[in-house]
Order: C-alpha cells, then structure tokens, then sequence
C-alpha cells in the first residue's frame, strides 16, 4: 500500500546523485596555502556512533577558516598542514577537533549531541528522530540531567515544575487527569496524555518503569508533533527514550542510590471541629432525638459521646458524672492515637547499577534497580525490582542494525486494612491503653448487644483498631516488555525498518481478610443462625479466612514497518517516513473469592455456602446474599493505522513538513466505514537569522514555526447501537443484562483542530535563549454526557455534545547570568491556556444545576469547562439564615433561587483550574558544588472552601465528620451576630437548599493565585583527582528538599489552594552517584 | 534466529492488516453485546436490579403508618420522605435523582428496547418469542400503572379525556420528548399491553423466576387496573380468569412467626415480584426502621387468633411493632409485586358491590381461613347487607395488603366513589389534612423532568 506508493521515491536516485555532484561545494580550490609549511593530503570518513557515514559535515581548518564538507559517503580530503587543527561540525553533533599530526588519514566518529538544552537537540516522536533545527513542531525536550535534579519512584513525577505547558493537576474537577498538557481536549475520553516509552505506547501503570534507565523525554504538544499518534494524541503525547550504550565507549560502571524520607501525614494541620464542639453537636442532636431511631433498634453502633448521654437518660448516671464522662472524652484528640499507631515516617530508598558500552559494531546498555518505599501506612510497602537490558548491532557492513530491548519488572504493593469512613468520623477517640492494649471500637453494633449475645455461638465481635493493622492485601505484579527493531539500509536514502513490541503483565492481588480479621468475624456471625428450640448454631460461611483473589493479564503486541527516506540534495534536504502499524492490547481480568480457607492445606469450603440465598441476619435487619467475588472479562482494543510523515529543507533555511495517519479501531457497534479517521497536519519553519537581509547581530538566532493539523481522541465506550452489559446475577441467580448505551446513529469521532505559532531565539552564547509559542485548539464533536429527561429511561446520554476552545501561551527563558567561575543559570517557564467551551447539545438547567454540577457536569456555553460558579451573596437575616438573591431582591425563597434559570442571578467565579503557572528555577555552580531551586506558580484561577458549615452534613445520615465543618465557632448564634459573621445559624432538620444558599455563595470562593517553593537541590562532585589511583571515575553526591511550602498566597484565610484539606508532607533526599 | 523471528512477526502483522476488516470486528469487551437473539433479549429483561421496582412516595402517603414522635421526623434525613408524610407543597426540596418516576421509566425504557430488538432481529415466530414480547409488554404496563398510582390523580370517567396522564413512551427513541397524554389514554395504553400480553402469554403457571409474568399474572395486573378506575365489572372478570389459572394460597398455620423473614422468595402465592426500589428507609420492613410504626388502628384491628400479626409484624427493642419482609424473601424493601391473595379480596368486593353478598363472604372467608389460627375451628364473617359485606372486605383488604403499597390507590379510588376519607397527621402539636381528592393526591412530577421536558406539573 503506502509501501508501494514511497517506492515511487527510488526513481529519483540517478537524478540525486547528479544533483549532489552539481551542488558540491568544493572551496578547498580557494583556500590559501601557506608557503612556509608542508602541505599534505588528508582524507578520511566521517561516520555517526553507529557508523552511518554522515554527509554534509562541515571540515574546516581552525584559524585559517578554509574547508571543505563531507560527501555522500561521509568522505572527505583536505590539504593541511601538520600543525594544523581540523575542525568537524554538523548540526545535532557535537564539535569535534583533530590535530593533523603526521596522519594523512583521519576517519572521525562524531557524537550526537542530544543531552544538552543550549545546544542541538534532537526531539523524538517515537517513530522518528528529529533535529530540532527542521522541527516545525512544538516539543519541549527535557534532558536527563533534568530527570535527575529530583528524586522519584516514578519518572513522570519528575516532570513537575520543571517542564513548560505540562501541569500536574491538584485541584480536582471532572474527568480531570493527572497530567495535562496545554489544558483540555477531551470531556469524557481518556484524558490523559499518551505515554510512549521507545517507540511504543506503554500499556499498564508507567510506575513499573525504573526512572535511572530513563535518558530524555520529549513531550509532543502540538498537531504536527503529536499526529504521527493519531486519535491517541489529543491530550498530547509523552515519549521517554530509555539509555542505550554508547559505540567505540570501554565500559561504563554507573551505581546511584539515594534515600527519601518523608514525613507522617499532617494531621493536625486538617481543619475541623474540636473534640468539645463536636460533643457538643453530639449533645444537641441527641437531646433532639436524632439518634432515637438508631437507639430503638437496640443494635446499631452508638457513638462514644452518644452511649454517655443515653446512660445519663436511662438513669445510669447522675449529671455530674455524665459532664465529667463528656469533658474527659472531649481530652482525646483521635490523631495522636492515628498518628501514634496507624502512621509512620515514609522511607524510599533506591538502588540502580548499571554497565554500558560499546565496540564498533555493538553496543549495549544493562541495568538493574530496586526500590524500596515504606508508605505513610503502618504495614503498607512498595517494592520494585527491574532489569533492563539494551542491544545493538550493526551488521552486514551497516545494511542492517538490530536493536533488541527488555525490560523487566516486578513489584509488591503490601498494604492494611483502610480506616474505616466511621472511625475518622470523631475526634475524640481512644483507641489504646496506656500500655498499648488495643481499644474495642463500636464500628457497626454497640457494645452492649455485643454484650449480650456472648455465649451464643459467634465468635469475638468486637473491632479493635490497633490489631488491624497488618498487610492484608498483597499485589504482585510481572512485567515483561521485549522490544526488536530492525533497520535494513537498503541504499541510500532508503531504509526500511521494522519494529516490534510485545509487553505481558500480570498483577495478582490478594486480599487475605484473616480468620481473626473483623471483617471475617463479623461476616460470619452476621448471618450466623440460632435454632430458637434446639440452640443448634449454623454457620453459612465456615470459620477461616476470607481470600479475595483478583488477577488481571495484559498483553500486548505491537508492530509496525516504515519505509524511510533521508537525503540532502546540496540545498535541499528531504526526510520521509510512511509506514503501518498494528497494534492488539488484551486486557484478561478474572477473580474469585475463597471462604473458610485454610491457608495451610489450601482448602476452601465454598461449597457450603448457597450463594444464591438471601441469608437472614443475625440482628434481624434484613438479610445478606454471600458474593461469589466470581468475575470475568476480557477486553481487547485493536488499531490498525497507516500514516506518513514527510519534511522539506531548502538552504537549511526553510522547513516544510506534513502528516498524515489513518486511524482504525475495533469500536463496538459501528459500521466499519465509521471505525477509522483521517487525521493530518501541515507545518512550516523559517530560520529567519539566517536570511541575508537580517542585521540583527545580537540576535543570532531567531527562526518562526507553525504549525496547523488536527488530533483525534477516541472514546470507546460509546456506541452507535443499543449495547447492553453483562452484570452480576439476578434475584433468581441468572445473568442479567444493563442497558450500556442506547442507540446513538450520529456517533461520531472526536476532533481537535490545532494551531501552533512558535518563535526559537538565543542571543550570542545563548546567553538568552528561548522559545515563544501561542497556539490554538478547537475540539469538536466531543463527546459529553448531555442531561435529558428521565422520561427517556436515562437521565444522561453520551454522544458528541460539546465544542470547546482552547488558546495558550508557552514561554521558556532560558538566561545565562553569570559565566565563568561562578556560574548562575535560570530557566523561566511561563504557560497561558484559557479554554472555553463554545457549544454544548445541553442545557444544563436551574442555576442549581449550574453551581452544583448535578447535572452530569454540564458546562455552561461561554465558559471555561471546569468553571466555578456561585450565588452572590445577600448576608445573613436577623435570624440567621443565609440570603441570596432572587429578581434582583434580596430573598430567602431558596426554592425559588435554586430553580431560576436567569443566568444573571448568579456569578462566574473564574476557572477551577490555573489559566497560568510556571515555574522559575535557578542554579549556581561555583567548582564541583552546584546549587539549585526551583520556584513555581500558578494563577487565574479559583477554588471553593469546603466544608465551611452545612448543616446538611452535619445532620447527614451516618452522623458528622469533624472535618467536614471548618467554621462551627464562627457560625450565627444570636441576633446581632449577623453583623460580626456569614457563617449561618444551624438549622434541624437541615434544608439542603439552605445549605446550599451559603456554601455556593461568592464569599467562599478565593482566588487560587499562588507561588511555592518547590524544591532546593544542593550538588558537589568529588574531584576525579581524588580518585586518581582508584578505579573510581567520579562521585557526586546531592541533597534535595521537597515541598517546602508556599511562599505567597492571594487568599488570606490560610488556604494552601493546591492543598485544601490537609498540609503536603515534606520531604528530604539524599544520594550519590559514582561513575566507574 | 530472532532477526528472522521478529521478520517473520512484522510481516504477519503487516499481513494481516488486508484482512483488516475482521480483526477490527473483535469485540472490546466480552461483557458487551448488542441483542442478536432471543437469550440476549431475556438477559435484558431479567434484570431485577432495574426492573421489577416500584416508587415508594404512595406508601409514604397513606395512613398505613406513623411517625412515633415528632423528634424521629425531624430526625429523618430524607427531606422527601418527610415531606412526603404530611403532603407538603415541595415534596423533594430539589433533590434528584427521584426513583419514583425514574425508576418506572426505566422499566418502560428495557421494555420497548426489548420490544425493539424482537422488531428488529427478525425471529421466525415461535412461542417463545411470544413469551418474551408478552413479558416486555407487561413490565411496560407495570411500571405505567405504578406511575398512574403516584403522579395522576384518581380515575374519574367524567374527567379523564382532560386529566393530564402521563408521557406515553412506546418506542426506545430518547430523543423524542413525549408530553402528558390525558389520564384515560394513559389507561387504554395500560390495558391494551395488558390485553396482549394475556394473548400471548401460554397459561402455564411458572413457579420459579418470579421477576417473569405469567399469564395469571397478567390477568391480576389488569384486575388491579380495572379496580383503580372502580371498574367493578372488569376488575371481577379479569380476577376470575386469573384464579381459574392459579389460585394457590399460603396457610400461615405453616409459616414462622419468629423469623424476620418468614417467605421465601419463591412461594406460592406470589404472582409477580416487585419491590420498592431502595431510596427512602421509613417504608423498611426491616428492625431497624424504628422511626417509624405501622399504623396502630390498623394493628390493634387484627383478632387475637389472627395469625397475619405476628407473621406480617415483630417486635423492636423497644416493644414497638415494626413490619417484617413479605413475599420477596428477606428484602428490606416492600413487596409491591402480585400475590393471590390480592385477587381472593378484589372478587370479594366485586361479588359484594353487585349484591352477591354471601358469595362475597365466602371467598373472604376462603382467604381468612388460611390466616386464622387452626388450633380452634374456624368462624366465618358473615354480613347482612351489602354496606357491611363491602365494608368488611375493605377492612380485611386493608389488614391483608398493608406495606403492599396498594393503599394509597384505594384512597384514591374509594374516596371518588364517595368513601370520604380524610388522612390526617400530627406532628409537634401541629395537624396536617389531607381532604377526599385534594389534588395534592397526584405527587408533584419531579424538577428535572419539568426542566428538561417541560411537561405539565401538577397543581398543588
């Protein structure tokens, strides 16, 4: 197909070599030759670390400014002197210089220059390399000098701050990934970006990579970056090359280890309500007869608080005694105990060794890591060890190289029990003796029915927090990636390359709810039975633990051929790919779970259990049907895609580049005319400082790209047929059906139209350097859930409903302040993304709807997509309660203010997430010790207080949180108060839509504008002098600080807006790197 | 060798991709399909997580129970729920999702995609096609008579060509908005699935799988039907051609008094089975549910060798009676499906509203014979007039079906045939009425259907 159509390029062979001789420059004729010296002949090859020969290389004589280029072959020859110094140039390599001496020969093997910010880089796609010089699109390229500065289990963590237009997001919000680049284009599809590690999409968690056998990322922002990915594109493409060895390089020892440690999550910095104020809430409710429900039915857990006012009613104890009870409990503070038992100090520590290097027609890269991390949870660990290995060779004279990676990994995730929602309900808990003995907690029935039943066959019934802290899920996961490129060089320009990609994981995961575990206990005796005549006891579920076992298998291939064109024609360079690929990824998940088992003998006893049963509780309270834990399912994505990529080069000065791919996917339900999209991209550069016309001296460098293309998203969750989904059994046991989707005809896929505008300038010695990018997004048809009236059957649909915009602004500023012997650098990252949305098929109703999002997240047209919205703010009435605004009048009609639909009654607060951020990092080198620390920020945007005070929660079904209400003492208490607070009075029973009025208002909503300290990182390298009689190369050691806090905030109540609930832990790291 | 490997891998692939139409065919999940026969369609209708359920808002407005006090109202933290109790203006206080017409039209939803598929697939006609079309249609016309009970007001032939009924959904098309056909099309609707089902269904009476209509059933349905627009004729028709096919009673002599859930889910006087979906708590039958209790005149109305008190209620912790599961096995959520028994009252009434005064006893006495202890022999109600037959029934209709979620329908329907009922509340001194055929009988429809459709609400 596409291979037939680029053949058509091998014509063009006989008219190249003519053209190549004809444009030849040959100014050796011209240069002068000195009469006083012996002038000899040189020749040589000039050839890349792989052994390609490179043409075009620049050769000139140092001082005397006469050269000559490398031919076609990578050959040359030159008439020098002995004294004379040869220098090599050539774009993307770096500078090399050779004394002539006596040799007559000099063949040189130049090094691509791909580490370095300042100089050529060289910006992967993934399916190709690129000079930055002849990229029209926009990458940012990140070094590994860069990935090392910070410490991380994970690589892409180490992206943050230090990477323009790449935002981690912290602020929640709908859909929201974790990582975005240039802000949103997509509502309900995968959001997040596409990883690519060396060539292909990784599948499965990114976490399984070793972050040392990481050598630069590329992040691909743009169409003409990005579309070589197709529809995986639209969220823009990360790729991660991995270290390989180095050609005609001795061996190469390199060991790092560092060590992490945290801290203890900060508990006391979490808002809330004291121990006294929540008994005191307790109190109110209590004597309001909140609680009689729960205290009739004899059964249900009581609080500690609550169990000491009904003993007071029941005439148990006197009133004294219950206010002394009350004032003693309200001394627990339940952190100390959290933070005494259940939390410890997080330690990471790290290894990594690894070997490289190379001969001249191999090369090769191997390294093993393990990590190690004990998590903020008592009996929760992470352990990692991977072993990665990189081979290449050059074989037949260079016709062919093969490169043949693998990867190996395997990890165990250890974790306890979560904190039960109830148990970090109070604030006054008491969960050991002085001595450490654990505390009963009353999680799900009181004590005193507990009590009661002692003796009638269940087993021990009590929960106790302190004895459930042992690992009792246990994650295994293998992961085996193979990777074998093969690049045939059939004859230049053409080579032909085939790669292929095949990656198998496993992940078992284990819960073991031990026989002696409450849950185990309290299942069993749940549905435990008693012969009211006989005594008799039956158990449903036998004694022994509870295995829930999950596994889930991915595998994956990948493959693909690409026919590659490469050739200068004197003025003109043309580069070509064009290829297909296809792709199967297979996802295979099955679990089970085991009762009564025996973790000796491997024995289960399932086979009593009748599964189908409705069981009757103990307590009465209905009843319980044992879950099999039995699931199955296969999923399975296919792609097949065509795609070419092709740039233009005149004079090195102007660069015109264009793509195109087809994407095909196995979607469900679709006609297989609507499984593919056409997607393409056009883009342009001009080296401006390089046109005669341009004076600018200072400013040697200034080039101008642009780009215009289209990305795709893919969602496959959607179909245009009525899909229905296999659930879990019926009533009766059989399977049923769920309605998945129903019948959409005009499903179509998603499009995001994208320009990019860039300017690339650096002054002389890239003293400043930089690049000025605006661009420009246009997503179409996505795909949003529109809300519609539950007449239908559904209250959602999913289909194409939304249009949205998206402009921005990338700057990065690169200065160079001080040179010499102390060296000060800064890179000043500044990002501008707005998005709007411009169409929406919804509307989304009341401004209820609009301020709470209840309604399936529909956006309002003409504002960004994760906007925040509010009711403004009327103050509180002589009684208290919260006042809005209803036709421009001051009301308390809360109905009537949540059902208005006058988009003017109610104001947009701005952007939830920052529409600006950046970072500014600055490092100091004097001698071997080099300091840095990066400083970041974000802006334009808002975030709402929660848990201001609502009375909703407060009252809510299972009881208040002490978190959830921040501003209990501030709250309306009596007339007059309404002048000193907005915080309203509490009102029981609570009116949501009361609620509602105040914590949607204005007056909770701040700006988010903040400016932290990211990190300080402190470097030194031990002089290679020191080392001189050892084999040791070179040592640097390093320290860095983490999170050390917000410098400036714009909102004055304290709020850490990237943090809202709860501090960030600090943290520090310490490690060294020795060379061998 | 694994140059020659990944050569031969690489054309394979490359291979393949002409051939691309089939891999690209391969399903993305084994869990998904779209309906290619008759099982798939059965699957869907099997459902009885979201079929099969009734709204709660009726129950919570009859007089089959009480707050305890005013502090457990207060106390319940479901605005509609307590709002519900004492009828108030706005029910829901802006919360959604309402399960009470979602719920149903979800069912209606299932049912016309069911209906659908059956169009669509083309099936060479078999009985079991028709079994299968016959069960769509009757869960349609199930859920429309549950909607009918809860957001119309009662059925009154003087006025049902204006009383707005409900939007009429036969298709499976979402992007049609249907607004409120008048009450009586509403009901030809409901009669007309019900009609055809009874055709197509065999009158095979299936013991098992009770989510599935039999034609015993169908009949039922459409005698409750007939009942509700005090179609006395009918509703005795369809009830007989009902029991001629099933007339099983349970003897409650043979069932546990002590357990909370003494019928299994599969017994014999079940009919049909639907259960008030899970949104609101004070309907439980469960012990928990203490904040509420049934209704005492209603308790205290059960003879002391009346066997229906101590099976259809227990008591709490605190001595208060509080309802235990019914024909749905050990749910804490209301039978609302049909039962036998349901039919042995309707011809009852419909024998003693014609007059047939003794033949009315006798069936009443049918049904009770089986409810009484059999310890002592068994002493027949009688009655000398029709007044008292029609009374009895209605007494005994009101202690047998209670927690059914059938009494807020018969309020309706009694009160427009002159029954005067007035439901009364009192709540912190304060007292609520609810007066014969006040509109506020028909709930409003809830806020997101009237902002997203537009449909007509109801007056208040």
């Amino acid at each position: 197909m596409k291979i037939i159509t680029l053949a058509g390029f091998s014509c063009w062979c006989p008219m190249t070599i003519a053209f190549i001789l004809l444009s030849l420059p040959l100014p050796f004729w011209a240069s002068p030759s000195s009469p006083f010296t012996v002038q000899q002949r040189v020749t040589g090859t000039v050839t890349d670390e792989t052994g390609l020969p490179l043409p075009g290389v620049n050769i000139i004589i140092k001082d005397k400014g006469a050269g000559t280029m490398s031919d076609e072959n990578g050959e040359y020859s030159i008439t020098a002197s002995p004294q004379d110094t040869l220098v090599y140039s050539f774009v993307g390599f770096k500078t090399r210089k050779e004394r002539v001496g006596e040799r007559d020969v000099i063949d040189v093997v130049m090094e691509e220059n791909i580490a370095t910010l300042e100089g050529v880089t060289v910006v992967s796609t993934g399916y190709q390399e690129t000079p930055k010089e002849r990229a029209t699109g926009s990458f940012v390229f990140i070094d590994s000098t860069l990935l090392q500065r910070s410490v991380s289990t994970s690589i892409l963590e180490r992206l943050d701050g230090v990477t323009g237009s790449l935002i981690f997001n912290k602020s929640g919000g709908f859909n929201t990934p974790d990582i975005s680049i240039r802000g949103r284009s997509t509502i309900l599809g995968n959001p997040d970006p596409l990883v690519v590690v060396d060539n292909f999409p990784y599948n499965g968690d990114i976490s399984t990579l070793n972050p040392n056998d990481v050598e630069s990322i590329t992040i691909l922002k743009d169409a003409a970056a990005a579309s070589i990915w197709g529809t995986r594109a639209g969220n823009g493409v990360i790729v991660i090359k991995t270290k390989s060895g180095k050609f005609n390089q001795k061996p190469q020892i390199n060991f790092t280890s560092n060590i992490t440690i945290g801290q203890k999550p900060r508990l006391y910095t979490q808002r809330g309500m004291t121990s006294a104020e929540y008994i005191e809430v307790e109190t109110d409710m209590f004597e309001r007869g909140r609680y009689n429900a729960t205290i009739d039915n004899g059964y249900t857990a009581l609080s500690p608080a609550v169990e000491i006012l009904l003993m007071h009613r029941n005439g148990e104890i006197d009133l004294n005694t219950r206010n002394a009870m009350l004032n003693a409990l309200a001394q627990y503070d339940s952190r100390d105990d959290l933070l005494k038992y259940f939390y410890q100090v997080p330690i990471n520590r790290q290894y990594n060794l690894n070997i490289s290097g190379g001969s001249e027609t191999q090369k090769f890269f191997l390294s093993a890591g393990y990590d190690r991390n004990t998590l903020q949870r008592v009996g929760s660990s992470f352990e990692r060890f991977t072993l990665n290995g990189q081979n290449t060779y050059n074989l037949f004279n260079n016709k062919l190289q093969w490169v043949s990676g693998m990867q190996f990994t395997t990890d165990k995730n250890e974790s306890a029990p979560a904190l039960p929602a109830r148990l970090q309900q109070f604030p006054y808990l008491n969960l050991a003796e002085e001595n450490g003995n654990a505390l009963p907690f009353a999680r799900d029935l009181r004590f005193s029915y507990i009590e009661a039943q002692e003796g009638n066959g269940l087993l021990d019934w009590y929960y106790r927090p302190l004895d459930e802290r042992a690992p009792s899920r246990f994650s295994n996961s293998q992961n085996f990636r193979l990777q074998n490129n093969l690049t045939f060089r059939i004859a230049k320009p053409l080579s032909l390359v085939a790669f292929h990609s095949y990656q198998k994981g496993v992940t078992t995961t284990d819960t073991r709810n031990y026989e002696d575990s409450y849950y185990t206990r309290n299942i069993i005796n749940s549905i435990l039975s008693i012969d009211p005549e006989t005594g008799f006891v039956t158990r449903p579920i036998y004694e022994g633990e509870i295995l829930e076992n999950s596994r889930s298998t991915l595998t994956s291939h990948y493959g693909r051929l690409q026919l590659a064109f490469d050739e200068i024609y004197g003025e003109h360079a043309i580069n070509a790919i064009a290829g297909a690929e296809i792709s199967e990824y297979k996802l295979d998940n099955a679990s089970y779970t085991l009762y009564g088992y025996n973790r000796e003998t491997g024995s289960n006893a399932n086979a009593a259990i009748d599964f189908s049963r409705q069981y009757p509780r103990y307590t009465g309270a209905g009843s319980y049907q044992v879950p099999t834990g039995i699931y199955n399912s296969i999923q399975i994505d296919r792609n097949v895609s065509y795609y070419a990529n092709t740039s233009y080069t005149y004079q090195q000065k102007y660069t015109l580049t264009a793509s195109a791919r087809k994407d095909m996917s196995n979607i469900f339900g679709v006609k297989s005319n609507q499984k593919g999209v056409p997607l393409w991209s056009i883009g342009g550069l001009w080296h401006i400082a390089k046109e005669g016309f341009y004076q600018i001296h200072w400013l040697p460098q200034l080039s101008l790209r642009a780009t215009y293309g289209y990305n795709g998203n893919v969602d496959k969750s959607t179909s245009a047929y009525f899909t229905q989904r296999l659930t879990y059994n019926n009533l009766y046991g059989l399977p049923q059906y769920q309605v998945a989707n129903p019948p959409n005809p005009s499903l179509r896929w998603e499009k995001v139209s994208n320009i990019n505008i860039g300017l690339d300038f650096s002054t002389h010695n890239d003293r400043i350097s930089g690049t000025i990018e605006y661009y420009h997004k246009h997503g179409q048809d996505l795909i949003g859930i529109s809300p519609i009236a539950p007449q239908t059957g559904i209250t959602d649909f999913r289909g194409n409903s939304a249009n949205l915009k998206t402009k921005g602004i990338d700057v990065i500023l690169n200065t160079k302040n001080l040179i010499g012997q102390i060296q000060w650098n800064t890179t000043i990252l500044f990002n501008y993304v707005k998005d709007k949305v411009t169409h929406y098929e919804a509307e989304p109703g009341n401004n209820s709807s609009v301020i709470l999002g209840t309604a399936s997240q529909t956006p309002l047209v003409g504002y960004p997509y994760n906007a925040i919205f509010s009711y403004p703010w009327a103050g509180l009435d002589e009684a208290g309660n919260p006042q809005g605004y209803l036709n421009g009048e001051v009301s308390t009609d809360y109905t009537a203010i949540a059902n208005s639909t006058d988009r003017n009654e109610i104001i947009h607060n701005g952007s939830r997430t920052p529409t600006y951020f950046g970072s500014l990092r600055n490092t100091f080198n004097f001698k071997n010790l080099q300091l840095s620390f990066l400083i970041s920020y974000k802006g334009g945007y808002v975030f709402r207080q929660r848990n201001s005070l609502n009375s909703t929660n407060l009252y809510g079904t299972s009881g208040p949180t002490y978190t959830s209400t921040t501003d209990y003492g501030k709250r309306w208490q009596q007339p007059g108060d309404e002048f000193k607070t907005n915080v309203p009075a509490l009102v029981y029973p609570a009116n949501s839509r009361r609620e509602n009025i105040y914590n949607y208002s204005d007056i909770l909503v701040f700006r988010g504008d903040h400016i932290r300290l990211q990190d300080i990182r402190l470097s030194y390298m031990l002089d290679e002098s020191i080392f001189k009689a050892s084999f040791v190369r070179q040592v640097s050691l390093f320290c860095n600080a983490n999170n050390l806090g917000v410098l400036w905030k714009r909102n004055n109540r304290g709020f850490d807006p990237d943090n809202l609930d709860i501090a960030q832990t600090r943290n520090i790291s310490l490690g060294l790197t020795a060379y061998f | 060798m694994r140059v020659l490997i990944t050569i031969a891998i690489s054309s394979i692939f490359i291979g393949l991709s002409s051939c691309t139409e089939n891999y690209l065919d391969a399903k993305p999940d084994t869990n998904l399909v779209t309906p290619q026969n008759l099982d798939d369609i059965i699957g869907l209708l099997d459902n009885t997580t979201d079929l099969n359920m009734t709204g709660g808002l009726g129950q919570m407005g009859a007089d089959e129970y009480v707050f305890l006090d005013f502090e457990a109202w207060q106390g319940t933290f479901s605005a509609t729920e307590r709002n519900a109790y004492i009828w108030a203006d706005d029910v829901y206080e802006g919360q959604t999702p309402i399960q009470d017409w979602n719920a149903p039209y979800r069912s209606i939803f299932y049912a016309n995609n069911a209906l659908q598929a059956l169009e669509d697939l083309d099936l060479s006609s078999s009985k079991e096609q028709d079994q299968v079309r016959g069960w769509a249609l009757f869960i349609r016309a199930y859920a429309y008579h549950d909607l009918v009970r809860n957001f119309c007001f009662a059925y009154d032939p003087q006025t049902s060509n204006t009383d707005p009924g409900l939007p009429l959904r036969i298709n499976p098309g979402i992007d049609e908005i249907r607004s409120r056909a008048s009450l009586q099309k509403t009901y030809d609707q409901i009669i007309s699935d019900l009609t055809q089902t009874v055709s197509l269904l065999t009158p095979r009476f299936q013991q098992s799988n009770k989510n599935r209509p039999s034609k015993p059933a169908a009949y039922a349905l459409l005698s409750r039907v007939h009942l509700m627009m005090n179609d006395f004729v009918n509703a005795e028709l369809t009830a007989d051609s009902s029991l001629t096919l099933y007339n099983k009673l349970i003897d409650y002599n043979s069932v546990s008094q002590s357990i909370p859930a003494p019928f299994p889910p599969l017994n014999d006087e079940t009919l049909f089975t639907a259960s008030q979906f899970s949104s609101y708590s004070i309907t439980a039958n469960a012990n928990w549910n203490t904040a509420v209790i049934p209704n005492p005149n209603i308790i205290d109305s059960y003879q002391d060798d009346d066997l229906r008190l101590p099976v259809f209620f227990g008591k709490d912790n605190q001595n208060n009676h509080y309802v235990k599961s019914r024909y749905n096995g050990g749910s804490p959520y209301p039978f609302h499906g049909l039962a036998v028994d349901e039919l042995y009252l309707i011809k009852a009434e419909c024998l003693a509203r014609r007059g047939k005064i003794s033949q009315a006893m006798n069936w009443l006495n049918e049904l009770l014979v089986n409810r009484f202890k059999n310890t002592e022999p068994y002493r027949p109600l009688t009655a000398d007039n029709k007044e008292e037959a029609i009374s009895i029934i209605l007494e005994e209709r009101k202690k047998e079906l209670i927690w059914r979620g059938i009494r807020w329908s018969d309020i309706k329907r009694l009160n427009k045939i002159g029954a005067s009922i007035t439901l009364r509340r009192t709540l912190n001194g304060e007292e609520y009425l609810l007066s014969p055929n006040d509109p506020r009988y028909a709930f409003p429809i809830p806020d997101d259907e009237i902002a997203r459709s537009g449909i007509k609400q109801n007056p208040r």
